[in-house]
């Protein structure tokens, strides 16, 4: 006589054959009268898997992301996997709104009676808390039904995290759940699966009963299919032809909220008892009148359990929190404010929950505790000789990586792009060790590494994340398929157990200190050096660039941007004559760079090399265009159109560019200075301390402020700002502040003696221009102010100093004023060498002539000359000469309207050269004009302004002694 | 933890058992921290490398598969053992086969459950010592019901039928129900 196992697996071997239906009946006639036999089969069928019997595996996912289901549904991320069918996220595009999608991998008449089933009694039940039903459906041979998508965790997970609830807790949730299963059952629907896989408790606390997948009406509660979740069904689900009523949801409902208050379930340590321990017995702090709404639930005689759910909620005590549970610990769990629980939860609880979580439990954005982690896939390693893996296995790994919300695949292209920055070809294949590089490039934490090999018949796929910075294995996972056709499927399930480990380890991996920026160079060496060059990633100009950026190029002497950024270094601190050569070989190696390095060598290439300022605008805006989030082409685009004097128009592209990055200095500096130009003082005062307040420093921020304290009379300021700045080595320039301001005060010889100490020390640091430059502007100041014979001789010594093209320009422009006319050949100098520079040969050369016209008593043909550059006469290279030489003619033509027209122009633009001389001279020249309309009124006026300016001036000055003498010549005419 | 019939197998497998014990030393050292194996994998690796050293004398692929599953069932199981001493409590909890079987597939499956899986695998394999071979092949070693019916030279149907009954039967053990339940 065989023993009763045996006896029984033929018997229930043989039932799982039948329907489920028939096999009640099946059993009772096989098992002949022999109860014990009978009982065994009846265990065992309880707990037979149906749909695992076979050895088809279940897709790993039978949608990809991004995929459209039956033209509604955009399927975005599976974020869980229920019994029957994987959950996902998806848009409906119809409703415009985000669903959840149940898929049934389950083929068959059985399982979509099931799912028609689930769908047509969930949708009698609209309460909030039963989770709602939209929509069924069939697409590409799965069956699919959509329903409310909710943001939150179902109660195991919860449990799982936060291991039990306060009472009060409990309470709250015990009340949710009645009413939702009251309702539930007013439709005579019987839930028959409640456990806590299947409550989900959104952000703001409130459950929501998901699962009606093996419901069944009231009116069917006989010879029901052995369905459900052995742990919490009720003693009369469990025998086969059971009566099922609403006391078996009471049984399961009082089983959920027994483990929500002890943390485990009610049998785990009275396995062979009726009846499970008071939770009082086993917890501490539990309100004793909802253990005693509980515990009749449990009864294993369903009569002896409540009647129905809602005379278990009104044995439920009232949720306000009692004495006892307010001192519990587990009190610190507000399930309305979900940031509490996210204070505790790590990244394991967030996998766990991804791997776990059964229903369709939406991620709500502000789970996210790290950001998303971006991860490489490096090109399969294939050793099967068998082409068919070599794209596919990496593109099945991408769409199996992609589910989790937290990792994100690094897209292909950017790899490929990226690639082509190091200076190999886009189509190379993206090794373990050319993946590194990559990842540490683009400042990634991992790279993921996968191989396949033949091992006899069948395929062993090995899948490695790497630390991408250490190079460490942080995870692998092998996985196994018996056929080729199984590799992807087996692959897949690797890939989802290694997204849990990595995970995991992610959380834990820092990210570079040192972001790498995205430059083209086949040295990653190199690349770290350019990135040290640069200020916080950004391409701030300094002067402590240059020893890195020298490096770079010596580690890669074909690195483009370590040239451009060069160029850009010396333009901006007063070393604008190394410029060109550096910006020049930028541009020779431009074509192997990536559009966004293009855009800046070419900008720097007009600007520095050619000082082509329309060129340099052209590219401003297609940069602007192309790159509409790249600061710098918008601090670009400003830059350029104030080179031409459009301050009004720069004014807009600065802000965008603070807009996009904040910490962005140049832009900071650039729209002050247009602000400034615009005589919009508190405004410009406003940009300099917004960046203070964001801590940002910068030389111009110093100069503007004192420009625009001089402009306010504001002694005090000016005195700091120059003090902060004198001897500072990337303001050398500051010398010639106070020589300006000085100057413009008609101090032509203390001007003089702070030219000199400027000029001394800007020498001794080497810094060659900037003494040649500060040279030229004193040579400047005297020739303005009529002292033509020191200005004669101060400039050749200038030249000999640095003969760079913003000094022989200065120069040109000195010697025309003293009417010297070598300024012709220095113009024509200045032309030779930089042909394309819009505003030399626009704007200084026709100054230059027209100075020379006026010394030869030429004001007829100055005026001509000067009239094509009237459209530059604000460009802030131009100092406002061409305006003050056009009033200077027209007084000469005795045009007394037109000149005074010329000089009120420079004195409505004060903020544009707030220390110009010409400020001063232009007063003197609006009162010479109003004279000669025969207004002395006004005459007086502006004899008074420019006297007033120059009160402590030196006495022995021409143009003083000429307007006191004028100014006094009006007093004594009869009017 | 005896196969019924005399195996050529057994001859092998004290050297075997040697590098596969050196192979599950490293692995369960990574593993230590979470308390998680992952035994389809770790029998893998070790098989690879035991093919590496061995290749010639094994009779292909599920021979050594066999092998290995046994041994790392023994390895795991003295690892769980040995683990668990140093946690404190005890007590067998109700674990899902299904949970288990899909772990042993995709991951990493928590060391308790293992040990508890191995209680009720001891049983079975007194009473039905040959669903409880076809259990450790499949579970412990991935392979296929196919592999192990070739193995075993059993047929196909013989090796699903026992597997079916021995899902059953474990998931019913694993559930914590000390007794089938009876109707009142």
């Amino acid at each position: 006589m065989a023993s009763v196992h045996a006896r029984a697996k033929d018997i229930f071997l043989d039932a799982v054959e039948i329907a489920a239906a028939d096999r009640a009946a099946f059993v009772e006639q096989a098992c002949a009268g022999d109860a014990e036999l009978r009982r065994e089969v009846e265990s065992l069928l309880l707990y037979h898997d149906e749909e695992s019997t076979n050895e088809a595996e279940p897709a790993a996912a039978s949608f990809a992301p991004g995929a459209l289901v039956a033209g509604r549904y955009r399927m975005i991320a599976r974020i869980g996997q229920g019994g029957m069918g994987d959950v996902w996220r998806a848009d409906d595009l119809v409703l415009d709104t985000a669903i959840a999608l149940k898929v049934f991998l389950a083929s068959g008449p059985d399982a979509r009676d099931r799912l028609l089933n689930e769908v047509r009694l969930a949708r009698q039940i609209t309460h909030p808390s039963v989770c709602r039903v939209f929509d069924v459906g069939q697409a590409d041979g799965v069956a699919f039904f959509t329903m409310e998508l909710v943001r939150g965790e179902d109660l195991a997970a919860l449990l799982r995290r936060v291991g039990r609830l306060p009472s009060d807790k409990v309470i709250d949730i015990a009340r949710q759940l009645c009413a939702g299963v009251a309702a539930a059952h007013a439709h005579g629907v019987l839930h028959r699966d409640l456990k806590p896989a299947n409550v989900l408790i959104d952000d703001d606390g409130r459950a929501r009963i998901t699962d009606f997948g093996i419901a069944i009406t009231k009116t069917n509660t006989r010879g029901h299919a052995l369905t459900g979740t052995p742990a919490y069904m009720a003693p009369e689900q469990r025998i086969p032809g059971g009566t099922v009523s609403e006391r078996t949801d009471v049984y399961s409902l009082g089983l959920v909220l027994y483990e929500l208050l002890v943390g485990h379930d009610a049998f785990k340590r009275s396995a062979t008892l009726d009846e499970p321990l008071r939770p009082s017995a086993i917890v501490a702090n539990v309100d004793p009148a909802l253990e005693r709404a509980i515990m009749p639930a449990l009864s294993h005689d369903p009569e002896l359990r409540w009647g129905s759910v809602e005379e278990m909620a009104a044995a439920l005590p009232q949720a306000t929190p009692n004495q006892t549970t307010a001192s519990a610990p587990a009190t610190a769990f507000d399930l309305r404010r979900r940031p509490v629980w996210l204070a505790g939860l790590g990244i394991a609880a967030l996998v766990a929950l991804l791997a776990y979580g059964s229903a369709f439990v939406g991620l709500p954005s502000s789970r996210t505790l790290t950001e998303q982690d971006v991860v490489l896939l490096a090109d399969f390693e294939n050793a099967t000789g068998d082409p068919v893996f070599d794209g596919a296995l990496k593109v099945a790994l991408a769409v199996a990586l992609e589910q989790s919300p937290f990792l994100k695949v690094f897209p292909e292209e950017q790899a490929r792009q990226t690639l082509r920055l190091m200076q190999r070809p886009a189509g190379e294949r993206i090794t373990r060790a050319i993946a590194r590089d990559i990842a540490m490039r683009e400042r990634l934490k991992a790279l993921l590494a996968g191989s396949i090999a033949n091992l006899g018949q069948s395929y062993i796929v090995t899948l490695e994340a790497i630390n991408a910075q250490t190079g460490d294995v942080m995870a692998q996972e092998q996985a196994q398929a018996a056929t080729k056709e199984q590799v992807l499927s087996s692959m897949g399930k690797a890939a989802v157990s290694l997204r849990r480990k990595l995970g995991e380890s992610l959380a834990s991996v820092q990210k570079f200190d040192v972001p790498l920026p995205r430059a083209t160079t086949s040295s990653l060496d190199a690349l770290y050096a350019y990135s040290l060059a640069l200020d916080n990633g950004r391409e701030v100009p300094r002067l402590e660039a240059i020893p890195h950026l020298k490096r770079a190029i010596e580690l890669d002497p074909a690195f483009a941007m370590a040239y451009a950024q060069l160029s850009a270094v010396y333009s901006n601190t007063g070393q604008g004559a190394l410029a060109p050569e550096v910006a020049r070989k930028a541009f020779e190696l431009r074509d192997r760079v990536s559009d966004r390095e293009q855009f800046f060598i070419s900008w720097r290439y007009y600007r520095d090399a050619l000082q082509a300022w329309d060129k340099a605008l052209d590219v401003a805006r297609t940069w602007t265009a192309t790159y509409p989030r790249e600061a710098f082409a918008f601090n670009s685009l400003g830059n350029a159109l104030i080179r031409f004097g459009q301050f009004d128009q720069a004014v807009q592209p600065l802000r965008d560019a603070i807009r996009l990055d904040p910490q962005f200095i140049p832009a900071y500096s650039n729209l002050a200075a247009s602000l400034l130009a615009l005589n919009r003082l508190p405004e410009a005062r406003q940009i300099l301390r917004q960046a203070a307040d964001r801590r940002l420093e910068f030389a111009g921020a110093r100069r503007l402020s004192f420009l625009m304290a001089f402009v306010e009379g504001d002694a005090q300021t000016m005195e700091k700002e120059l003090a902060a700045s004198i001897g500072v080595r990337s303001t050398n320039a500051a010398f010639g502040w106070q020589a300006h301001v000085l100057a413009f005060g008609g101090r032509a010889g203390d001007a003089h003696e702070q030219y000199r100490r400027g000029i001394d020390r800007s020498g001794a640091g080497n810094f060659k221009e900037v003494a040649a430059q500060l040279s030229i502007e004193d040579a400047e100041t005297h020739a303005t102010l009529g002292q033509c014979e020191t200005a004669k001789a101060e400039v050749p010594a200038g030249l000999a100093i640095s003969r760079d093209t913003a000094a022989v320009d200065r120069a040109s422009r000195v010697l025309a004023l003293c009417g010297v006319p070598e300024a012709t050949a220095l113009s024509g100098e200045v032309q030779k060498r930089l042909p394309d520079a819009i505003l030399i040969s626009r704007v200084s050369a026709p100054v230059t002539a027209a100075m020379l016209a006026l010394s030869r008593g030429e004001p007829k043909h100055t005026i001509e000359l000067l009239e094509p550059v009237r459209s530059y006469d604000l460009a802030p290279a131009a100092e406002l000469w061409p305006v003050y030489i056009r009033g200077q003619a027209y007084l000469q033509l005795k045009d007394g309207a037109a000149a005074r027209k010329e000089f009120q122009t420079i004195l409505d633009h004060r903020g544009q050269v707030p220390v110009s001389v010409l400020y001063p001279l232009a007063h003197l020249g609006a009162a010479r004009a109003a004279t000669l309309m025969g207004d002395p009124a006004a005459a007086r006026a502006s004899y008074d302004s420019m006297l007033e300016l120059w009160k402590s001036a030196d006495p022995a000055l021409a143009p003083l002694i000429e307007a006191r003498r004028e100014r006094a010549a009006l007093d004594v005419t009869p009017s | 933890m005896t196969t019924k019939r005399p195996d050529p197998e057994n001859d092998l497998f004290p050297q075997m058992y040697r590098e596969l014990h050196r192979v599950a030393g490293g692995y369960l050292r990574r593993e230590r921290k979470n308390h998680t194996l992952q035994p389809t994998a770790l029998v893998n690796e070790a098989w690879i490398r035991v093919q590496k050293e061995q290749g010639h004398e094994l009779k292909g692929r599920t021979h050594g598969l066999a092998i290995a599953a046994q041994a790392m069932r023994r390895l795991l199981i003295d690892h769980g053992r040995h683990q668990k001493r140093d946690k404190r409590g005890g007590g067998a909890q109700p674990v899902e086969l299904n949970d288990l079987m899909n772990a042993a597939a995709e991951g990493p499956v928590p060391v308790e459950d293992l040990l508890t899986l191995e209680a009720a695998l001891t049983r079975l394999e007194a009473i039905d010592p040959r669903a409880a071979q076809i259990v450790t092949l499949r579970f412990f070693s991935g392979m296929s019901s196919r592999e192990v019916a070739e193995h075993l030279q059993l047929s196909l149907r013989t090796v699903e039928g026992d597997w079916a009954h021995a899902r059953a039967w474990l998931k019913r053990e694993l559930s914590g129900e000390q007794h089938p339940p009876s109707e009142e």
